[in-house]
């Protein structure tokens, strides 16, 4: 039991900080890439290759004055961010990083938990997460964090139908809901190839659900100035930029699990190639926010429902169809 | 119960794409703009006022600081009303550079628009493109006289100074790069693109007659299908000598503004070609010695110069009592400035018609009953500029 | 239980129900606080926080599948909805104040709410008061290879009628949202 905790609290410290880490350095990544994209260098004053920028960033935001508007409603206003944060470390707990590997004569697995209902419980948590931009919005009693709020609740609530779809082809093929048998059942053939519409809809759907270009409509800069946290400065703006990042990540970890193999890799150890996958995932989210423009609201809506959601449930349709007559 | 109330929301004039201190009350049913009441005034400096307590050679560097994106478009402008005011010919080479110079503003202009534009729908790299090639345009402007943004080139009589040495190469290498760049990374990654087609076709339409009702000028009026263009219609600066199209577009949506946009910058690439390849020698400045300053070396050495060179900064020249309007084509359309002057050292009256102020007239009529997304990708393509709008 | 690891051992009964109090006091605490607030925002929160110890105490119980569908769908939709439209409607501070204007309101909510928890009592009155064990019990459950699967067998089974009754019902009900929202009818 004490050894049980101990390797539990020792693999939370590591995961959520290599978590953290990679976060914070993904915000690197993104500016410099998007600056290469754009004919420019990026950050590179703070240590060499702006490798410290980060940590100046965060120093920054952590000093910076933290406001709350006169006429918010202030318990909201600051439970928000942590309403918006906590969901996103949650869903860490179930990414399957690797399989279990032997540490000082030990054997330990490299994800927190393999929950039987790994899938449901990452929908559950992050379905959550919407609080957090919802009573932002809500709370600021700013006109542009309120159409912010409204915005994006729309978008996440449209695009989680669809994606929650796009998933149910993966779980027929896998049959089965934990993440770990999902990566076990991508030892032959990677799901994306069979399951590509599937992809296809769930890259999309995520996107969406992490308000990133094209769909960074919630905050959309040129309309909404920051949408739903135009208010919000200091560690609460921080948090919701954490909240953002580490979303990423793990949107990042669930398309590798389910569509790109999770550990399944030739040569390089299982953990080396889940992190590879990742960093691609990431990477394309990054071009994609430097190539894309954004839509608007409507075509927004359109696409989540009159485009994504009946295309998954076409992807159901065929999986069935296939299974049945192929076995 | 039942009664629903629509939402006043004030967009600007801090607002990232209000384009400068522009002001919007929307009125909003949900997304929907209900009403739109543009606010301006917030950048006004009382310029025109300004012009009746400054002598005319005082008065350009003001110029600039009306569309600041195409400050010699706008020198150019006032001071083409100068001359006509005086009666003055020109040399032909101040001529030629002034509309070669003009076309590359033209360019530069647009790239600018093209840049926000894309920024606006939230297109960020094509920002950078753009920049790219401005920067390259104002290298050469920094060349000719010092400055990029507020350049204050022209000069009444001419150009405040010679071209520079490497002016023709430097145009030359920019005629070069720039047809390719246009294709390959403006148009492929922001023209083909699905998003940018339907956000921008179809939005933000102004029928024809709606367009000269309200009196648009430049690519706004173009769009529209109406081939109107103050180079064409009433040539100034030799521009009948040039061979050079007006694009049109054919339904006056934000998509046909893009078009007819950057086929202007090619027609403009075309004209600086041309214009380079006639630029011939001789004088910059027209040489009368009561209204153009001698040149600083002469000053230095003659006696007369620098009689002359006192007299016209410290008093300035005395036009003959008359009224003159003039106007030329800048990027944003019909600009035109009208003089009145009583025979004194200053203008009695100076009043300018700027296309922008013109232009934003429309914006209720295209946004009405659009959502905010379309807003925001029509003040776009209107492309205002409130250091002209305000003056 | 979550399969967490194999040498896990299972927590003693001592431990479940401290935890089982300590979900059911925040539960009650919350549900007071819902029911107490001025703010409708506030109450919504509350109810938030009340399907979230809900849900812990499903997974107390073993029915993580229900604890899951619990969060998605209570939690995650239909209570964004809700604040959704309160933030629709954006209800000035006076209103908020004035909530008293049904002078018996409290008394028949107290009413009604009694006579709702008789008839719940009524309905389990089995497991309440003879401490029996429903139709499911752990060892059934087993049976099927997990709770999941136990839903699933009977929800499609079973229960199929009903519920696609349900969901042709709900069905109804949206296309009568849009009938009723629709502007002009053609």
């Amino acid at each position: 039991m004490t050894e049980f905790v101990i390797i539990m609290l020792v693999k939370m410290f590591v995961i959520f900080g290599a978590v953290m880490l990679t976060m914070t350095y993904i915000t690197l990544a993104e500016r410099k890439i998007l600056g290469y994209m754009q004919i420019r260098p990026g950050p590179n004053r703070v240590g060499p290759w702006g490798l410290l920028q980060p940590i100046a960033d965060g120093i920054k935001l952590f000093l910076k004055e933290d406001i709350i508007p006169d006429n918010a409603s202030k318990a909201v206003f600051v439970i928000a961010p942590a309403m918006a944060l906590i969901p996103a470390v949650m869903t860490i707990a179930v990414v399957p990083f690797g399989p279990e590997v032997s540490i000082l004569g030990r054997n330990v697995t490299l994800f927190m938990a393999d929950i039987n209902i790994g899938i449901l419980y990452i929908f559950a948590v992050s379905s959550i997460g919407v609080y957090g931009i919802v009573l932002a919005g809500w709370s600021s009693e700013s006109k542009y964090s309120l159409l912010g709020g409204l915005r994006s609740s729309a978008q996440m609530i449209s695009y989680e139908l669809s994606m929650g779809f796009a998933i149910v082809g993966v779980i027929m093929m896998s049959q089965s809901l934990s993440m770990v048998k999902l990566i076990e059942a991508q030892k032959g053939v990677w799901f994306i190839i069979p399951q590509f519409l599937g992809f296809a809809i769930y890259i999309t759907a995520a996107i969406a659900e992490l308000n990133r270009t094209p769909f960074d409509l919630p905050e959309g800069e040129s309309e909404l100035v920051s949408g739903y946290f135009t208010e919000y400065s200091s560690m609460k703006y921080a948090m919701f930029m954490l909240a953002e990042y580490i979303n990423i990540i793990t949107v990042s970890g669930i398309v590798t699990t389910l569509y790109l193999g999770g550990w399944h890799g030739p040569v390089l150890p299982p953990l080396a190639w889940f992190v590879i996958k990742l960093l691609i995932v990431v990477f394309f989210m990054i071009w994609v926010r430097a190539t894309l423009p954004r839509l608007r609201y409507d075509q927004l809506m359109t696409l989540g429902w009159k485009i994504l959601l009946p295309a998954s449930i076409v992807n159901i349709l065929l999986t069935a169809v296939f299974m049945t007559v192929f076995g | 119960m039942a009664e629903t109330k629509n939402m006043i929301l004030n967009m600007g004039p801090q607002h990232p794409s209000t384009h400068g201190v522009l002001r919007l009350i929307l009125e909003l049913d949900g997304e929907t703009v209900v009403k739109l009441t543009p606010e301006i005034g917030y950048l006004h400096r009382g310029v025109e006022k300004l012009g009746e307590n400054l002598t005319y050679h005082q008065f350009i560097p003001l110029t600039d600081r009306e569309d600041y994106i195409a400050s010699l478009s706008n020198n150019l402008a006032y001071c083409m009303t100068v001359e006509k005011l005086l009666g003055l010919e020109i040399p032909p080479r101040a001529m030629v550079a002034r509309v070669l110079l003009t076309e590359l503003q033209r360019i530069a202009s647009h790239l600018i628009w093209l840049g926000t534009f894309g920024l606006d729908i939230g297109a960020m790299s094509l920002f950078f493109y753009c920049m790219r090639e401005r920067e390259t345009i104002l290298d050469i402007f920094e060349a000719c006289a010092g400055a990029r943004l507020t350049i204050n080139y022209f000069d009444i009589g001419g150009l405040r100074k010679d071209l520079p040495v490497g002016f023709e190469k430097q145009v030359r290498d920019f005629i070069a790069i720039f047809p390719e760049r246009m294709k390959n990374d403006y148009e492929r990654i922001f023209q083909d693109n699905k998003i940018v087609r339907i956000r921008t076709e179809g939005v933000g339409i102004i029928s024809k007659e709606d367009a000269i009702d309200l009196g648009l000028s430049g690519p706004l009026l173009r769009s529209c299908g109406v081939p109107w263009d103050v180079r064409k219609s009433n040539p100034y600066c030799g521009y009948e000598n040039y061979e050079f199209d007006i694009p049109t577009g054919k339904t006056g949506d934000v998509f046909d503004r893009y078009l007819v946009r950057m086929e202007e910058m090619r027609q403009s690439l075309k004209l600086v070609q041309q214009a380079l390849d006639r630029l011939p020698g001789g004088a910059f400045l027209a040489d009368d010695p009561k209204i153009c300053l001698p040149p600083k070396q002469k000053v230095m050495t003659e006696m007369e110069s620098l009689i002359h060179h006192f007299k016209i900064v410290s008093e300035g020249f005395e036009p003959p009592v008359a009224e003159v309007y003039h106007s030329i084509e800048t990027p944003r359309g019909e600009l035109g400035f009208y003089i009145v002057s009583d025979g004194s050292n200053k203008p009695y009256r100076l009043r300018f018609r700027p296309p922008s102020f013109v232009n934003l007239e429309s914006l209720a009529k295209m946004a009405e009953g659009k959502l905010i997304g379309d807003l925001i990708a029509i003040i776009g393509a209107l492309d205002p500029v409130m250091g002209e709008v305000d003056r | 239980m979550i399969s967490i690891s194999k040498n896990f051992k299972k927590p003693g009964l001592k431990m479940e129900l401290f935890l089982f109090y300590i979900f059911g006091g925040i539960a009650i605490i919350a549900s007071l606080g819902l029911v107490a607030g001025k703010n409708p925002v506030h109450s919504a929160l509350f109810m938030v926080v009340v399907f979230f110890v809900v849900a812990a105490l499903f997974v107390l119980l073993g029915a993580e599948f229900l604890a899951a569908a619990q969060i998605l769908v209570y939690a995650g939709a239909i209570m964004v909805l809700f604040l959704f439209v309160i933030m629709l409607l954006r209800l000035q501070k006076e209103e908020l104040r004035n909530t008293s204007r049904h002078a018996f309101q409290k008394f028949f909510g107290i009413a009604l709410s009694l006579v709702f928890a008789f008839q719940v009592t009524m309905i389990f009155r089995g497991s309440f008061f003879k401490g029996a064990r429903g139709n499911f019990p752990p060892d059934a459950v087993k049976g099927f290879g997990g709770n999941t699967e136990a839903v699933a067998a009977v929800l499609f089974t079973d229960y199929l009628f009903p519920f696609e009754l349900t969901s042709a019902i709900l069905l109804m009900a949206m296309v009568g949202a849009v009938v009723l929202t629709k502007k002009e009818l053609k």
